[in-house]
């Protein structure tokens, strides 16, 4: 059984549909890469995902259970974990306080104490590298540490599912080998994720699967070096060079 | 070059520890006088405590919390003289009613944000302050006068006093609970970012509801007292916007969102107005509001915060470029 599942699932914003019909499935400890143009509704169908807004049509479900139209706390409380694209570091917090919190109120932490949860975000900050930041206040850290933040809070979680939005914009090359040997980490300890991704050598190098989105509905679904040569990827998104070069390496 | 944190932590309760003691010894030492500008100092003091719940800790514009002041101290003395409770039950009783106001009008106000939620609770305000003018269990637009303590005058002042310190203590260690459990984990989160807050799990309505309900409980307990202290209240008396006013400028400047900034806050300002009250007869009003405004343009972050940074001038001017309002 997969572990998320959409099923004719649409968003509406008035006569936009950001998310038309959609069909998808997430098996459970997969990769799967989100892909798009911008306004494809990669953003929109996380956020369907995390419950921040509710469906105009369809439903989603989690692990059987029916997810669409509960409150993004109840969805995060059954190990939905995500970050968000514009990082969301709560400030008047320190970095710890920041983990802590996902800790406390994530799945792996329902219930836990304050102190726990501190020492649980402590190997949290250590596994993405924070350490040394850990009672350094949010407003100080560079871009790249606020999205390691945003990703330690997430993993504090101890969740089964994590949604990833475009967690590499921003990031120098050396910077995004690490985020993607971090997300090969995570994966290999039995994490599912779901990553949406503009940086190509990242999410194809990471993914097992591809699933393209193009005005809200499936332009293809595969794994990545079939997606990368489909032409109605190349024609709408990839763009031709990308498909030549693509061609190239068989 | 900090202090460990447990030495400072340390240091701070030492120093809070001793001046509790000052506090208790000094009906028996001071005159009257100062007995009853202390106890002005810690009513405020607890009342900018109970705002600091819901306006320090969870971010929400609670403008009309004086509401809370005027339904504790309208319960009191409604119990008081038409059930003929003693004060005891019918203080406890004020506040929870209060607790209980908050609850219910929680669910749908919490659900504005930042202006329209202070807008409303002004509203909430007026409406109540109405009401309570034209309800004759209340005693209409005449007041109610509670039964007088029986005893002499300065035993009646010393127990308001005590009364006032303890709810005080109470509402500070309330503060500095929250600053270290899970429920004001739960409060910071939602003030700095409610929707990443509701993504890691916070049930961010209940958290909401619950705090304002607490500051309610505790702003209604100070109003308790306030009726029993004054012993006639009317409408205008207790539901008066200015009260709010006075104790959010306190907040605000000893510290939103910290445990002994409140406290600090009312301790300064009280001072000021009495050392300015005695000054300037005439413009003392204008001379109060224009040391408010200085101070809120140049201690944004409130005193608290400048006593965090020792008063260093290359902190204390960063500090304020960042948090300039």
């Amino acid at each position: 059984m997969a572990l998320l599942e959409g099923r004719g699932l649409s968003r509406r914003f008035g006569a936009l549909a950001a998310v038309d019909g959609l069909d998808f499935a997430v098996e459970p400890g997969e990769i799967l890469g989100v892909i798009g143009p911008n306004g494809a509704g990669k953003t929109t169908l996380l956020n369907l995902v995390s419950g921040l807004l509710p469906p105009s049509a369809g439903e989603i479900r989690f692990d059987g259970e029916v997810i669409s139209g509960r409150p993004p706390h109840a969805i995060a409380a059954r190990g939905v974990a995500r970050t968000f694209q514009i990082v969301k570091p709560l400030r008047g917090l320190t970095v710890r306080e920041n983990v802590a919190l996902g800790a406390m109120f994530g799945r792996a932490g329902q219930g836990a104490g304050t102190r726990a949860a501190r020492t649980r975000a402590d190997e949290v900050l250590a596994l993405v590298g924070l350490a040394s930041r850990a009672d350094d206040p949010v407003g100080i850290l560079t871009v790249a540490d606020l999205k390691r933040l945003e990703l330690a809070r997430a993993l504090a979680m101890g969740p089964r599912l994590l949604l990833l939005d475009e967690v590499m914009a921003g990031l120098n090359p050396r910077e995004i080998e690490w985020a993607m040997g971090l997300v090969r980490e995570v994966h290999r300890h039995g994490m599912t994720v779901l990553m949406i991704e503009h940086v190509m050598r990242a999410v194809m190098g990471v993914s097992q699967r591809i699933l393209v989105l193009h005005h809200g509905r499936r332009l293809a679904l595969g794994a990545p070096e079939s997606v990368s040569r489909d032409p109605a990827v190349i024609e709408a998104y990839l763009g031709r060079r990308y498909g030549a070069a693509q061609a190239d390496s068989v | 070059m900090t202090r460990p944190p447990g030495r400072r932590a340390a240091l701070t309760g030492a120093a809070a520890g001793a001046l509790v003691v000052a506090a208790l010894a000094l009906p028996w030492l001071a005159s009257g006088y100062w007995v009853r500008v202390l106890s002005g100092v810690f009513m405020f003091g607890a009342l900018a405590q109970s705002l600091n719940v819901i306006v320090g800790f969870t971010g929400y514009a609670d403008f009309g919390n004086v509401v809370f002041f005027g339904l504790g101290a309208y319960t009191t003395a409604a119990l008081m003289t038409k059930a003929g409770w003693a004060f005891g039950p019918s203080w406890v009783l004020g506040g929870c009613l209060a607790a209980a106001a908050a609850g219910l009008l929680g669910l749908p106000l919490l659900r504005l944000r930042g202006h329209y939620f202070a807008i409303a609770t002004i509203g909430v305000l007026e409406a109540v302050r109405e009401i309570t003018s034209n309800v004759a269990f209340f005693g209409g637009g005449m007041g109610i006068t509670l039964p007088v303590f029986a005893g002499p005058p300065e035993v009646f002042y010393r127990t308001i006093y005590y009364l006032l310190l303890v709810v005080l203590v109470a509402f500070t260690g309330l503060a500095w609970w929250l600053a270290r459990s899970r429920f004001g984990y739960a409060l910071r989160a939602i003030k700095a970012d409610e929707e990443a807050a509701a993504v890691m799990g916070v049930h961010t309505t209940r958290y909401k509801v619950l705090a304002w309900a607490l500051s309610a409980l505790c702003t209604g307990l100070v109003g308790g007292i306030y009726a029993y202290w004054l012993t006639y209240i009317e409408p205008p008396f207790v539901f008066d916007i200015l009260i709010s006013v006075k104790y959010w400028i306190m907040m605000l400047l000893g510290g939103a969102g910290t445990v002994l900034g409140p406290l600090a806050g009312a301790i300064i300002l009280e001072s000021l107005s009495v050392a300015i009250w005695g000054q300037f007869l005439r413009g003392h009003m204008l001379v109060l509001g224009l040391v408010i405004s200085l101070v809120i343009l140049f201690m944004p972050t409130g005193f608290m915060d400048l006593v965090r940074l020792r008063f260093s001038p290359a902190a204390v001017v960063d500090n304020l470029r960042r948090n300039r309002i």
